[in-house]
């Protein structure tokens, strides 16, 4: 990826959290963290196409595209992704 | 297609194709949700069809509601001023009325035509507004995400609809249905 590839890539995701940001001061609690999840998976497709290949992100992004609509219809069990996506993440830190 | 079918079949898609949509498909969509009801028949509806990649990706970074990689995006916009106008402090409210009862003609069209769709509501509407070069009295109230649907549907999922339904008047907790 070119560096003006990278930017713009890096560019609609700022303009992703900072909507987010001005739209969550009015949406239900729950989707701070949809939402944090989400560009979590958003900053892991960048990183991927910059060529920064990781089984842990990857692993991790799988995880967040198959749980986080959780949010709609269960939320104990959405807590309960995000503790296991901590726990995943959390496991190759050192 | 069954109407009734359709109703309840239709889920929010949030995954698609990248196989673009008919020009002709996507009027029709436009004219399903200019046909649903108005209040006072003030009609002050306005739909911007969005079918350009460039300004879809930009719409998709202004709403963290929308997902995948839609091919289209339909905005349902509200001309505030002509709401207000005709119904005084009841345009605001009137107008959203109305764009809902659009946006689920939409859905329902859509969802015939096998064409996925999802609304967003969470977007920013004068950053979008601004995008589509909206005048300022006009406001884009609500936004359908369109593609080919990529995977299985959504599940669709509800509260039982005993809990929710009342006959003749207000049933008390505990107290049987009938
Ligand atoms: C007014 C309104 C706004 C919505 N906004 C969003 C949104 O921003 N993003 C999204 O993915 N879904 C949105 N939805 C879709 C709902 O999440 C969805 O309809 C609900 O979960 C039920 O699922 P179903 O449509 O598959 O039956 C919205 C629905 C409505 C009625």
């Amino acid at each position: 990826m070119s560096s003006a590839d990278l930017r713009g890539e890096a560019h609609k995701l700022l303009c992703y959290m900072a909507t987010s940001a001005r739209n969550l001061v009015g949406e239900p609690p729950m989707y701070g963290p949809f939402r944090l999840v989400d560009a979590s998976s958003r900053l892991i497709d960048i990183l991927e196409r910059q060529g920064v290949d990781d089984g842990t992100l990857t692993e991790a992004r799988a995880l967040i595209e198959e749980k986080k609509y959780l949010v709609m219809n269960d939320e104990d069990a959405f807590v309960e992704f995000l503790d296991d996506l901590v726990m995943l993440l959390a496991r190759s830190l050192v | 297609m069954d109407l009734f079918e359709a109703i309840m079949e239709r889920r929010s898609v949030r995954s698609y194709q990248g196989r673009p949509i008919p020009v002709g498909d996507l009027e029709r969509l436009v004219k399903a949700a200019h046909w649903a009801p108005s209040a006072g028949n003030i009609n002050p509806r306005h739909f911007v069809t969005v079918t350009e990649p460039k300004i879809v990706e930009a719409i998709k970074a202004l709403s963290p509601g929308m997902f995948g990689g839609p091919v289209a995006v339909i905005v349902l916009c509200s001309d505030r001023a002509k709401a207000e106008k005709r119904a005084s402090s009841n345009g605001y409210i009137y107008s959203i009325m109305d764009v809902s009862m659009s946006a689920q003609n939409l859905l329902l069209a859509a969802h015939a035509l096998g064409i996925g769709a999802c609304v967003v509501r969470s977007f920013h509407a004068k950053a979008v507004g601004s995008l589509l070069g909206c005048p300022e009295h006009v406001v884009p109230e609500l936004l359908v995400a369109l593609g080919y649907p990529q995977g299985n549907l959504g599940q669709g999922i509800r509260p039982p609809l005993e809990d929710l339904s009342h006959n003749e008047r207000w049933r008390q907790e505990g107290s049987s249905h009938e």
